[in-house]
């Protein structure tokens, strides 16, 4: 008997959780209407963009992608709704009707969950159709291409990527908030400002990477299984310890300044990040410069890097050793494989038509231009993703090269090229080695003092 | 046997350092139609509200139908709480907001629902937004009615709504209470205009119960002596008298007992006049300290 009434208890609990979400879902209509205006204002802009660019490069290629103003509209849209799950304990529309604390909670988290699905579903959706739109217009202009084929997988796979992150998302922010309804106003107000001082300290002090745990958290350098597996583990562990907290709140809870604390934190640690990014370009000695004009314009890919010297033996010393050891990859060892480097005086390199005439050199600069002819293959560029992480720098009078963290799998879920931004166990190095060094070059462009102290040198040895 | 409805046990709530309820305990019997009387600031809201589950208690128990409201679902979904403002979001039509209360309630009566808002005029067509406050609350009314949950808590529903349309609300109260028999819990600041409809009235006064009667009881329960000052002290000497105030033009006491009892009849036969006392200063009496020249400081230069 009492086993039974167990039973007809749990189905009553599930049917109170099932009525309160469909509740919620009906009462989010709005939320529905504006997220697709909002989605498709995105992508009219976008493609509005395309059209501009488009017409701008008539007569040259143009190469198109989908544009980064959908996803972060959706990026925006989805940080909003991650924070507005400080309510889920007092969710004044839902609280009128009838349910306990925890079929309240169950019910949110569930509506939440299927408006989070119809989020991603929505996105990859307008996706899809962004991405045909330029297809189609491609296929009829020879001159339009788009960098990425349209794959339904790759669709699919970003639309999982994406539902798990914000399921992981969502789920720690409702941790942090039931966490916060069970101590004191004073207490969270301590605990926030010790969280704030311990952060800035691990950040300033090096003793925490914040590029770490944004890296994990975005799944940077992870293989895309690992990635999901860690993202489901988090929301499964968040949405537990919640819901055990939440058991634990007697009624309806409310704490407005959880928004604030969050909010504050958000800010800290989003400024020391930004501190430290700036100390970070102050660091380094050489200075990549892209130039928009000549990139995907001229089926050349081009990227420009300045490296400074102290006095001419010291840029001798630079030029000898990238023509003769080659440009080392500083902890692995790994040489860029250059077809060709060729050292040139400003005055030959104009000549030549590998620099442009109103370029020019200040003193104790010399100029390394990366070339690489653009080589499609269905439409996809290459190398562009390499030259465009690719980034040599310089330590004293050694130049070494390195490759900037590969994509960020959330903000590239969409748009760019699957297997060599997001499965991330298609190594770099795997990649060098089976790169056509016949299509990579290097351009040196120094002063003439430089040119012919360097000669003298080569000559005499 | 009747089956208690609530049974409240030295419930206390505390806001920070305020009390708001301070050990209550009453035990009100189902189909019954009860009046939450008391001043602003005595307790009603958050008693209702811990009734309803929608807030926390200090101490103390609440059963609903022998049941917790917080955890069992089944008397959860036999619990309406209303208000005149209840926070059903401003944006809805008031068509979706029955659909709502239609989703959550098992016995709602939607074409109920719908009658007695074609009867006050309102349109389910309208927005939540565009109605005044007496509309709000005919509105929040008519659901709650309409759900016929066994335990119904109106709070201060009625707020806003004319005298007119209050009398037909007073009216469709009691003709559904009569046809479908429910415990009724009704707080109010207009004890006089529904007196006529309650059962039993339960006074509380800063967090604490004064007494939970019938109506027949509470109007029996006081009566007035009217007379002058000297008549008036001589009489309530040795007497459980509630207040005496002495006045210019004459002087009056409220006693304890009913108007037909034997205190009443000493007055009459001391030359007093007797008069009975309504529940609405029953609870005037009962909950009221001051001497009634509280007022005079504001005008003291």
């Amino acid at each position: 008997m009492g086993e039974l009434n167990q039973t007809l208890q749990k189905r009553e609990w599930g049917s109170n959780v099932r009525k309160i979400a469909v509740i919620r879902l009906l009462q989010c209509k709005m939320l529905y209407i504006g997220l697709i205006l909002f989605l498709a204002q995105a992508v009219s802009l976008d493609l509005f963009l395309f059209f501009v660019q488009y017409k701008e490069g008539r007569g040259y290629s143009v190469v198109y992608e989908i544009g980064n103003i959908p996803y972060y509209t959706a990026f925006f849209f989805i940080a909003l709704f991650v924070l507005g799950s400080y309510t889920i304990l007092s969710d004044d529309k839902i609280s009128m009707y009838p349910g306990t604390v925890t079929s309240r909670f169950c019910a949110r988290l569930c509506s939440d969950y299927l408006i989070i699905l119809g989020f991603t579903l929505l996105y990859g959706g307008f996706y899809a159709v962004n991405s045909m739109i330029l297809h189609l217009l491609a296929w009829r202009e020879s001159n339009l291409n788009v960098r990425n084929t349209f794959s339904i997988p790759y669709l699919f796979t970003g639309m999982l990527q994406m539902f798990c992150g914000c399921l992981f998302l969502y789920s720690l922010f409702v941790l942090c908030y039931t966490f916060f309804t069970k101590i004191k106003a004073i207490t969270s107000t301590v605990l926030t400002v010790v969280a704030i001082l311990l952060a800035n300290w691990l950040t300033s002090t090096e003793k925490l990477d914040l590029y770490w745990i944004w890296d994990l958290l975005t799944g940077k350098n992870m293989a895309l299984g690992t990635y999901l597996f860690f993202l489901l583990a988090g929301w499964g562990i968040c949405t537990v310890l919640s819901f055990l907290i939440a058991c634990m709140v007697g009624s309806y809870k409310k704490q407005s300044y959880y928004l604030l604390w969050i909010v504050l934190t958000g800010v800290s640690l989003g400024g020391s990040t930004c501190i430290k990014v700036q100390q970070s370009l102050l660091i380094y000695g050489g200075d990549a410069i892209t130039d928009e004009r000549y990139s995907f314009q001229i089926k050349e890919l081009r990227k420009d890097f300045i490296f400074s010297f102290n006095d001419v033996k010291q840029g001798s010393q630079m030029i000898d050793q990238i023509m003769e050891e080659g440009i080392e990859q500083k902890e692995e060892g790994y040489r860029l494989p250059f077809s060709q480097v060729a050292v040139l005086t400003e005055k030959e390199a104009r000549k030549e038509g590998y620099l442009e005439p109103d370029y020019s050199l200040t003193e104790n600069q010399m100029l390394f231009r990366v070339v690489a002819h653009n080589i499609s293959y269905r439409n996809q560029y290459i190398y562009e993703n390499t030259i465009k992480s690719l980034d040599i720098y310089q330590e004293g009078h050694a130049v070494f090269w390195k490759r900037e963290r590969c994509g960020n799998v959330i903000s590239t879920a969409f748009g760019k090229d699957y297997q060599k931004c997001h499965d991330t166990e298609y190594n770099i190095n795997l990649y060098l080695e089976g790169w056509p060094g016949d299509r990579l070059q290097a351009i040196l462009v120094v002063d003439e003092t430089l040119m012919e102290i360097w000669e003298q040198k080569n000559s005499d040895e | 046997m009747e089956e208690i409805a609530i049974q409240i046990d030295a419930v206390r709530k505390k806001y920070h350092k305020n009390t708001a309820l301070d050990g209550i305990t009453v035990q009100i019997h189902e189909n019954r139609m009860i009046g939450l009387i008391g001043a602003n600031g005595s307790g009603k809201t958050t008693l209702l509200k811990i009734c309803a589950g929608l807030e926390e208690k200090t101490s103390g128990n609440v059963l609903v139908y022998g049941a917790d409201v917080t955890k069992d679902i089944a008397v959860c979904e036999e619990v309406i709480y209303s208000m005149h403002d209840l926070p059903v979001g401003r944006q809805y039509k008031i068509g979706e907001i029955l659909k709502f209360y239609d989703i959550s309630y098992p016995h709602f009566d939607k074409v109920f629902c719908k009658r007695v808002l074609e009867l006050f005029g309102i349109s389910l067509k309208k927005s939540c937004r565009m109605l005044s406050q007496g509309q709000k609350s005919l509105v929040h009314f008519s659901c709650a009615l309409a759900t016929r949950c066994k335990v119904t808590l109106l709070d201060e529903s009625f707020i806003g709504i004319d005298i007119e349309k209050r009398k037909k609300v007073y009216e469709i109260l009691l003709r559904d209470f009569m046809e479908h028999p429910r415990t009724i819990v009704l707080s109010s600041h207009n004890l006089s205009e529904i007196e006529g409809i309650l059962s039993e009235m339960l006074l509380i006064h800063e967090g604490k119960m004064v007494f939970y009667q019938e109506m027949d009881s509470v109007r029996e329960m006081l009566f007035r002596a009217d007379g002058n000052e000297e008549e008036i002290q001589r009489f309530t000497e040795g007497k459980e008298t509630i207040c005496v105030r002495s006045k210019e033009i004459g002087s009056y006491a409220v006693l304890k007992g009913s108007i037909t009892g034997t205190a009443a009849k000493e007055a009459k036969a001391c030359g007093l006049q007797v008069s009975a006392v309504s529940p609405e200063d029953v609870s005037i009496y009962l909950t009221t300290t001051e001497e009634g020249k509280e007022l005079e400081h504001l005008w003291e230069n």
